[in-house]
């Protein structure tokens, strides 16, 4: 299920929050369970067992490790069982997710005939194996505390807001409020505010620029010319920020509701000055993830410029390949670790001489081309893509750039606009404090009937995070 | 006075909630307990009801498919949520929704671009004919009628693109007169009414040719054949229906400033026609959503004008086969019409100046070809849309 569909608005959510508020505490960790397995089941009814193995595995793991450390055998044992859940879950998630793309080139590259599985990838799995290692490598490190309830447990990582795309929520984020959270009607209204702009978000502007990369991409030869390449490529570039974050405007929204406060995922990453900077503001908890759990343990910065390198190396090749099984995954995420130890080691004195405007420019340039590699998933369309957008071979412009460009130039900007802070603090600055939450709902209330409208209107409604 | 303002603040929070939830929960229930709706005549298409749960349903997904389809099709004032969206559109200064363009007048436009399409695929077809045409023994004609957006390019909405149909016309008729095929060229004659203004060649809302583009259509083709054509005054054309809201008005359905199209048909038709056909219209639905057993008994089906397409008029739909005789033609003669829809509307002005017409829809006709080829005709035409002939994918089916 999605949550930018008539059904989960006006059945799934309604129903799920009014008994939840209804139900005494004790039994809500147990109705947001068996609730997520419904969500689940609605996609993938036959895969909603992986998740529930990979749940069990790691409540066991959790468990054992516990134990081994109250023996006094945290090194040892411990260590034994958390390489067992490591591996089981990259077990899990390199089956599904990986295993057909391995076979591929193996075979373009050796000539061989390997059959593929044809395996379906089970919504969400890289955000729920990587939330329960998260929780295991917590525990190992002592940062979390053991959940002895299987259903709290299962709870956490079955949760519905946050289970298919995210904010990657660790265990630490929220393990005091697995077992004990405090509802407002401050709160919820909060959260329903933020979800109702999520939803906005994805139904008014994600979808709609979506439909002109869709044009683009699907435009032959005979039509394609550098301006068209460029408007396509910003058309991406918006459609995914405000897909993604409108998803995860959604999941944070729809844990207040019902108690949690998830971490943050996007903070205004167009609105970034270098590439650094644009990741420490783009899939917040994804980068945290790496950070914690790959680039730290492997030494991060601690053992010199060429190890740090090597490391960086490391952790942007499984950043790319996570987003997807995928050369132009993998392109994507070498092509930023490139970008970031040019922007380290070679540029930076440079950089820090040009205006902050240039630097801006720079930041957008790049991360607009990144996305073209991220969007075209057949190498040759992204070769050819790339040439269009450099002028190589096609026209500057032509008549549906001039006419695409013309129709969308308004709506560009008001995403341009949307994608920044300047709303927000202008908001806050014309109601003053008194006003903020009165006007905040009226505008939700308009935004609900609004992405109503084009739902029940509109047949174009894909969630780009949903193969991963 | 600062726990007053907490109270008054928490209730507010609690209205907020119970309202949004409120009206959810309401269009929740709505989309089940209300009655189904089964078909929409304002998009021309069968709408997802509630599916009975099963078993093997569930496992495979389609139940939960068809589920969320059904929510957003039984959604209560369905009708008033998509007017209110295209609305919306059009405020945004869009002029183009679904693949269709708004132009000028509310005049609708398929959206089609050079990479839509073939000219491989194209010229592939031209070759079935010219080939079909060696063998048969028949004169060959190939009338090919331009795209609603290229004779009407002055109502696209500004800067629209449309392909371009230069290479598709000069390959054509290139292609046409070297095998000794007649190439017959509409569109000059089509702009020129279309100039004057007085009479519309397209519809509106609808991608067809009115029935004044169809006359000329029919009149420029039998001019080639030599074969007379009564004024158009002769024919008694006459309004049937002012409410036509054709396909094209289905995919923008709601959008301002489109209006509904007159549909007018020539009433004056040889006394003695008959009309039969190979069986049911192989593509009409008629207003209830279920197909029936036509009753075939002249050109027209005037019970289609009770319906959203009403462009079915004309012998009720397509068929693969159907054939016109009229024993009081001028001099007889045996036309085969290898055609789509936009032939069905210039019959009425072909029926004086043939005894027989057969016509074929290829994309639902499964006879022999070759054999029905054979039969001796006078004259067998080739009569398509341009933009659909170029993507037509049976006309292999004239050699096969």
């Amino acid at each position: 299920m999605v949550f930018s569909s008539l059904f989960f608005l006006c059945v799934f959510l309604v129903v799920v929050f009014v008994v939840s508020i209804c139900l005494p505490k004790r039994l809500r960790n147990l109705w947001l369970l068996l609730a997520s397995l419904f969500f689940y089941a609605w996609g993938e009814p036959r895969y909603i067992l992986i998740m529930l193995f990979s749940t069990v595995f790691d409540y066991l793991n959790g468990l054992a490790i516990g134990a081994a450390t109250k023996r006094g055998r945290h090194d040892t044992l411990g260590k034994a069982v958390l390489v067992l859940s490591v591996a089981g879950n990259l077990g899990i998630l390199c089956y599904f997710k990986y295993t057909d793309f391995a076979i591929s080139t193996i075979n373009r590259l050796a000539g061989t005939q390997l059959g593929l599985l044809q395996l379906a990838l089970p919504i969400g799995i890289s955000f729920y194996t990587f939330q329960t290692m998260s929780y295991t490598i917590d525990v190992y490190r002592g940062e979390a505390k053991i959940q002895r309830n299987i259903i709290s447990f299962g709870m956490y990582v079955c949760l519905f807001p946050q289970l298919i795309a995210g904010p990657i929520v660790r265990y630490q984020d929220i393990q005091n409020e697995v077992d004990a959270r405090v509802t407002t009607p401050e709160g919820m209204a909060r959260g329903l505010m933020r979800f109702l702009t999520g939803l906005a978000k994805k139904v008014l502007l994600a979808n709609q620029i979506g439909e002109l990369w869709e044009t683009v991409a699907a435009a032959g030869a005979a039509d394609m010319s550098m301006a068209l390449a460029w408007l396509g490529a910003l058309a991406f570039t918006f459609q995914i920020y405000f897909d993604f974050s409108g998803y995860s405007d959604m999941a944070i929204g729809l844990g207040e509701m019902f108690g949690f406060h998830f971490p943050e995922n996007f903070d205004h990453p167009y609105e970034a000055a270098s590439i650094t900077d644009f990741w420490r503001r783009w899939h917040m908890t994804m980068g945290t993830w790496f950070r914690e759990y790959v680039y730290i343990p492997l030494g991060g910065n601690r053992k010199g410029t060429a190890r740090q390198i090597l490391n960086l190396l490391i952790v942007w090749f499984l950043t790319g390949l996570w987003h997807g099984a995928g050369w132009n995954f993998v392109c994507w995420g070498l092509y930023y670790f490139v970008l970031l130890v040019m922007e380290k080691y070679v540029l930076r004195r440079f950089l820090e001489r040009i205006p902050a405007l240039f630097r801006h420019i720079l930041t957008l340039f790049f991360v607009v081309v990144g996305w073209v590699i991220f969007a075209c998933e057949d190498l040759a369309q992204l070769g050819g893509y790339l040439k269009a957008l450099f002028g190589i071979g096609v026209p500057f412009g032509n008549a549906l750039a001039a006419y695409e460009w013309d129709i969308q130039l308004p709506f560009l900007l008001l995403l341009a606009a949307a994608a920044t802070s300047i709303p927000a603090r202008l908001a806050k600055r014309l109601s003053g404090d008194e006003l903020q939450m009165p006007l905040q709902m009226a505008y939700t209330v308009i935004l609900l009937v609004l992405s109503l409208a084009f739902l029940v209107s509109g047949s174009y409604n894909p969630f780009l995070y949903f193969r991963f | 006075m600062e726990k007053k303002n907490r109270n008054i603040r928490r209730n507010c929070c609690t209205i907020y909630i119970v309202c949004i939830l409120g009206v959810l929960a309401v269009c929740g229930i709505c989309m089940f307990a209300l009655p189904q709706r089964t078909y929409s005549q304002e998009e021309n298409r069968y709408l997802t009801t509630m599916p009975k749960v099963t078993r093997e349903g569930v496992l495979s997904g389609e139940t939960q498919q068809a589920l969320s389809d059904a929510a957003a099709d039984q959604f209560p004032l369905r009708d008033g949520w998509t007017h209110f969206a295209m609305c919306c559109r059009y405020l945004m200064c869009k002029r183009e929704a679904n693949g269709v363009y708004i132009g000028a007048d509310g005049q609708l436009f398929e959206k089609k671009i050079d990479s839509d399409l073939s000219l491989k695929n194209y010229c592939t077809n031209l070759q079935y004919i010219t080939t079909m045409a060696a063998d048969s023994g028949a004169d060959v004609s190939v009338m090919l009628i331009p795209s609603a957006g290229t004779v009407l390019s002055a109502q696209l909405p500004t800067r629209a693109v449309l392909y371009d149909p230069t290479p598709y016309e000069e390959a054509g008729a290139q292609q046409c007169e070297a095998e000794s095929v007649r190439w017959v060229q509409t569109k000059d004659d089509l702009a020129r009414v279309a100039h004057d203004g007085a009479r519309a060649v397209y519809f509106h809302t609808d991608h067809h040719w009115t029935t004044y583009g169809a006359y000329v259509g029919a009149r420029t083709y039998l001019q080639t054949r030599h074969r007379q054509t009564a004024d158009l005054s002769e024919y008694d054309v006459q309004t049937v229906s002012e409410d036509f809201r054709g396909t094209l008005y289905s995919k923008i359905a709601g959008f301002p400033q489109v209006e509904s199209d007159v549909l007018e048909l020539p009433m004056r038709l040889p006394s003695q026609l008959r009309v039969e056909s190979d069986g049911a219209p192989a593509d009409a639905v008629s207003a209830d959503g279920s197909h029936k057993k036509p009753q075939l008994s002249g050109i027209y089906d005037l019970s289609k004008l009770e319906q959203k397409d009403k462009y079915a008029v004309y012998f009720g739909g397509n068929y693969g086969s159907l054939t016109i005789t009229n024993p009081e033609a001028e001099g007889g003669g045996r036309l085969l019409l290898i055609k789509d829809s936009y032939a069905n509307s210039m019959v009425p002005y072909l029926c004086d100046s043939y005894g027989q017409i057969t016509m074929i829809d290829l994309r639902y006709y499964n006879g022999s070809m070759p054999h029905l080829v054979a039969e001796g005709w006078d004259d067998i035409l080739v009569c398509y849309e341009m933009s659909n002939f170029i993507a037509e994918r049976n006309i292999f089916k004239l050699i096969r």
